[in-house]
């Protein structure tokens, strides 16, 4: 299974992606990352919370865009998304294919290890303390996939555990699944 | 770092990662700094070592994402600017903000990567030039339209894009009338034109043709300065 | 072929986007095209986003979410929402209503002449190339439309819809 979606996600890349040099995306997120930290005045805390938001509504459209490439059904499990994510999405999207690890065994929590990450390459935070424990500088990630994971029903708690740029051996976003979400009824049904 | 695919690590961590260990990297009034040994080791030993920027060679093509993630970062960007603006002026000089603090940036990666070829533009025509082709090409993959002197002023010129790569999705409403969210790009090049001393004032404007509705306008007015200057070198 | 109507549902369950064509759109008739293309508001052609509509895009709602809920409680593996039998169409005398989901709890709906069995793909291409394109990709448009009465008034997005409804 896992094979073909890997072909998928390489097809629906060379073909159905138009592409961008990188380092446009890179510097622009980059600026945006700058700005805010300058808005708030260097409160990380709340850079990253705005990373997230904005992540949200990028999330809501790109599953959007996302679906209607890809051609992807719903999910039949967790397990599925992991690797629709991977292999399809992030390739779609960056160009990579985060590896899916530690896999809990309820089969409701896994991570995303990015080997490498268009957002943040060349990035270096800087060198105080207080950034490096901080700032999730790809913050934006959690957002993204938490809004577009919520889009098709899966209400998922998603966060970074590790990111390079602080030193981290690797950059890990965990995946939490906290419930489905049911269908929104029409005002005035049961 | 195992990984076949990863393509980033150009040149071999285990060989560098000591070096590239030192924070800051390198001192400008005395070079590259030898710490002692032990220090040496204490640094590798912490995490920062593991994957360093500096063991990453700048001068490889630069891979590619999808278009449509770079328009969904840059429409949060527009949507944060918006936000935090009270009219369409202010929120196009927000945008040009941003953008010129990333356009010395994109100057550097170009002419570090045309290697014995680059040079410092002086003259005027150059450096528009410069903009028109090199920086167009690396950042959109293809030169822009026109380049064009204007027929009133001395110090203004024009680059025209049919198709900006930025805004190829973004139809403004009705109510934001003039915005121009390419604003951005002009900020990108007046970020180059400043730190090449050419300084002057980039705006964008939409001037639109039949089957071109995104047609942009770079306007560029340069400082007296810059044109008093110029006369005197090449003129004179 | 003629098609009648044109609806989008969101996942809140409100209509956000219904285009009614009292014109026959079809595809000898160059004018009725032409004209669609070039008037943005084509008050000559029909309604868009009419309040008059709000009690059918209720009615119709209503409709279509019951029979996809039998659609799906129908098929033997009812416990995930599978496209093993999802809801397509339904016909009346005189209509056929065309229905097209996605994952993401979208609803697109057309309203045609008998003689027209299957929108699916046409369906699917709205969603795909006008929908995306037009607003989920137009950061000046909004993607949720939670606070009832919203609706997408895009020019991008309704010109697209009456130029592809034109040529069918």
């Amino acid at each position: 299974m896992s094979k073909s979606l890997k072909t998928t996600g390489e097809d629906l890349w060379k073909n159905k992606a138009d592409k961008v040099n990188s380092e446009l995306f890179t510097l622009t997120y980059g600026s945006i990352v700058a700005q805010l930290v300058r808005d708030y005045k260097q409160d990380y805390t709340q850079v990253n919370l705005q990373l997230e938001k904005m992540g949200y509504d990028i999330g809501i459209r790109i599953i959007e865009e996302f679906l209607a490439k890809s051609q992807v059904g719903r999910c039949q499990s967790f397990k599925e998304t992991s690797e629709i994510l991977s292999k399809i999405a992030f390739k779609y999207f960056l160009n990579i294919t985060p590896r899916v690890e530690n896999f809990s065994t309820d089969g409701k929590q896994f991570s995303l290890i990015l080997d490498e990450n268009p957002l943040a390459e060349f990035v270096e935070l800087p060198d105080d303390e207080k950034a490096n424990k901080q700032l999730w500088y790809s913050n934006v990630l959690v957002g993204v996939l938490r809004g577009a994971l919520e889009m098709v029903q899966l209400d998922v708690e998603v966060a970074f555990v590790g990111d390079v740029l602080r030193g981290d051996d690797a950059t890990e976003i965990r995946l939490k699944l906290i419930k489905i979400l049911k269908d929104e009824i029409p005002a005035g049904e049961d | 770092m195992s990984q076949p695919s990863d393509i980033i690590q150009v040149s071999n961590p285990t060989q560098t990662s000591t070096k590239s260990a030192l924070k800051g990297g390198y001192n400008p009034s005395l070079g590259p700094i030898q710490l002692p040994t032990s220090y040496q080791a204490q640094l590798a030993s912490t995490a920062s070592s593991k994957r360093n920027i500096y063991d990453h060679s700048l001068s490889r093509r630069a891979p590619e994402v999808n278009l449509s993630s770079l328009s969904y970062i840059f429409n949060v960007m527009i949507q944060y600017s918006q936000k935090n603006s009270k009219g369409i002026q202010e929120l196009e000089g927000k945008l040009n903000t941003l953008g010129y603090s990333i356009g010395p940036k994109v100057l550097e990666l170009i002419t570090l990567r045309e290697g014995k070829n680059a040079k410092r533009e002086i003259k005027l025509v150059e450096i528009l030039q410069f903009i028109h082709t090199q920086v167009w090409r690396t950042l959109f993959g293809r030169v822009a339209d026109e380049l064009e002197k204007s027929s009133e002023a001395d110090d203004e010129y024009m680059i025209t894009d049919k198709q900006p790569l930025m805004s190829e999705f973004i139809s403004v409403p009705k109510d934001m009338g003039q915005l121009n969210v390419n604003a951005f790009v002009a900020g990108i090049i007046e970020g180059i034109l400043d730190v090449c001393y050419f300084q002057a004032s980039v705006s964008a404007h939409t001037v639109e043709t039949p089957g071109c509705p995104n047609r942009t306008v770079f306007f560029i007015k340069f400082d007296r300065d810059v044109i008093e200057r110029e006369n005197l070198r090449f003129h004179k | 072929m003629t098609i009648y109507s044109f609806w989008v549902f969101d996942r809140h369950c409100n209509c956000i986007y219904n285009r009614e064509w009292t014109q026959v759109v079809n595809p000898s008739s160059s004018t009725s095209a032409s004209a669609s293309s070039n008037t943005p508001t084509a008050s000559l052609t029909g309604s868009i986003n009419s309040k008059d509509n709000e009690d059918t895009a209720k009615l119709l709602f209503g409709t279509i979410f019951s029979l996809r809920n039998i659609s799906n409680k129908l098929s033997p593996s009812s416990t995930t929402m599978t496209s093993a039998n999802s809801l397509k169409s339904f016909a009346t005398t005189n209509y056929r209503a065309h229905y097209y989901e996605t994952a993401s709890g979208l609803k697109f709906v057309a309203m045609s002449d008998l003689n027209v069995k299957d929108l699916q793909k046409e369906l699917r291409f709205v969603y795909e190339r006008i929908y995306v394109d037009c607003v989920v990709r137009n950061p000046l448009c909004p993607v949720d439309f939670k606070h009832q009465g919203k609706k997408i008034t895009n020019g991008s997005f309704i010109h697209g819809i009456d130029r592809f409804f034109g040529t069918l």
